[in-house]
């Protein structure tokens, strides 16, 4: 009876500390720090209508909050300035007033009170994304796209998501022609679960 | 979509023409002239914004505004005075407060900065218009031209296509203004001109500046410069226009030799 009641109670505790790990808790909330040295945001244009022109910005920082069944939050930000597409001159002008204006709008940011759990890997986030100093809903749908340890044994986690937008909405007419009037961000976060 | 560089050639020429001999209107003609051909040309480059999101936006409602003061010929001087200040020191005010993490600290430091390249402004366009009878015909606006056509390839060599091309709208339409003036040697471009071509052209040039990666100081002072030779007294038309391109390609030439002492960041490949 004894052994019965003390393997009762271990299997109580394991379960319990089972549960309250992040990843298995039901409605947990989990918080992440993004990784900016491991992320990266990458950005598609259509250059003459011919060939898709790729880029990225290499200064991404942000905090994510999921919960498994209910809302989270998001709050991103891009420096526009670290726009790299490889070539100096490019970078340049893509930074001047004539795309980004990056010393007029630093900050490309996305931010929202709602984001989902669908169910599985998959998650959306509603909220406002600005760019160019204008600002617009827009609704990112995303996926969890694993969990880990890092060197330091820190919990790590990962979530990439695709969306796109038409630049001419946020005030960059310049160029719509040669170079797409459509933009196709995807971000693939790595973080840090705190 | 009708190319910018030819917008503002058909609208400055038909104004200027039906000022002229329809409504015999020589103050005003060339500044109204000038102002519509940026407009139209602003319009060909940028589209039309409204309400304006980036500093760039403004420049078509700044030129608007410079066009609106030159129309005041009835006024008194002193009203003339006021609203040229109003519109100088409003420009760098717009411009300035664009700038997302700005050089000044305090508001006392901001107030210092647009005050200061306000009076700048203010100086030059007043330096440019302060003789109209004696700069009639085509040299001031030849002048301009070249001027705005020098900080169209300033503001090329810095990165800013867009606002290049703003310069070459207005450069055109001083140039067409300029051509009229050649055949009809009593238009005046000064001062209803002069202070839409000054507002037009530094705010541009503040635009560069601010938003730019490096516009040298020098350059900028040897391109506000540039015009300042067709206020001389000669009777050899060509003088002041050779100083003018002069000035104007010392201006392109140091910001050409800045870039290139810049240490090398390319990878390996041009990009145009």
């Amino acid at each position: 009876m004894r052994k019965t009641l003390i393997a009762s109670a271990a299997l109580v505790f394991a379960a319990a500390a089972y549960l309250a790990t992040p990843s298995h808790s039901a409605g947990a909330k989990e918080t992440v720090q993004v990784d900016g040295v491991h992320s990266a945001v990458i950005f598609k244009v259509k250059y003459f209508k011919a060939s898709s022109f790729y880029g990225s910005f290499r200064n991404v920082s942000g905090t994510i909050v999921t919960t498994e069944n209910g809302v989270g939050s998001a709050d991103l930000t891009i420096r526009a300035d670290s726009v790299f597409t490889a070539n100096a001159g490019r970078d340049k002008h893509l930074r001047s007033g004539d795309f980004f204006s990056a010393k007029e709008f630093p900050e490309i940011t996305f931010k929202s009170d709602n984001v989902k759990h669908l169910g599985g890997d998959k998650y959306e986030a509603a909220g406002k994304f600005t760019l160019h100093g204008v600002t617009k809903d827009l609704t990112i749908a995303f996926v969890r796209t694993g969990r880990g340890k890092g060197r330091q044994g820190e919990p790590r986690t990962g979530f990439e998501g695709t969306f796109t937008f038409k630049r001419s909405a946020f005030g960059m007419k310049y160029m719509v022609g040669p170079l797409s009037d459509d933009v196709t961000i995807t971000a693939a976060l790595a973080a840090i679960i705190q | 979509m009708i190319p910018f560089h030819l917008a503002p050639a058909p609208i400055v020429a038909g104004i200027v023409l039906l000022a002229l001999w329809r409504w015999n209107r020589n103050s005003w003609a060339a500044g109204l002239a000038t102002g519509c051909g940026f407009g139209a040309g602003f319009v060909a480059v940028a589209g039309f914004t409204f309400a304006p999101a980036a500093a760039s936006d403004w420049l078509l409602y700044i030129a608007v505004a410079a066009t609106a003061v030159g129309l005041l010929e009835l006024a008194p001087r002193w009203v003339q005075w006021i609203a040229q200040a109003l519109v100088a020191v409003g420009t760098v005010w717009l411009i300035l407060g664009r700038v997302a993490e700005p050089p000044w600290e305090s508001p006392l430091s901001r107030f210092a900065w647009t005050s200061g390249l306000g009076a700048a402004l203010l100086v030059w366009s007043a330096a440019l218009g302060a003789r109209p009878e004696a700069t009639r015909g085509f040299v001031l606006p030849a002048a301009l031209t070249i001027t705005a056509a020098g900080a169209s390839f300033l503001l090329l060599q810095d990165g800013n296509a867009k606002l290049a091309e703003l310069a070459a709208a207005l450069s055109m339409a001083l140039g067409v203004v300029a051509a009229i003036a050649w055949r009809y040697r009593e238009l005046k471009l000064a001062p209803s001109g002069t202070g839409v071509a000054a507002t037009t052209l530094g705010a541009l040039l503040l635009c560069g500046w601010l938003f730019g990666d490096a516009l040298p100081v020098w350059s900028l002072l040897a391109i506000l410069a540039a015009p300042l030779p067709a206020l001389l007294r000669t009777r050899r038309w060509w003088v002041p226009l050779a100083l003018a391109a002069l000035l104007a390609g010392a201006a392109v030439l140091i910001v050409h030799l800045g870039a290139e002492a810049l240490p090398a960041e390319d990878y390996g490949y041009g990009y145009d």
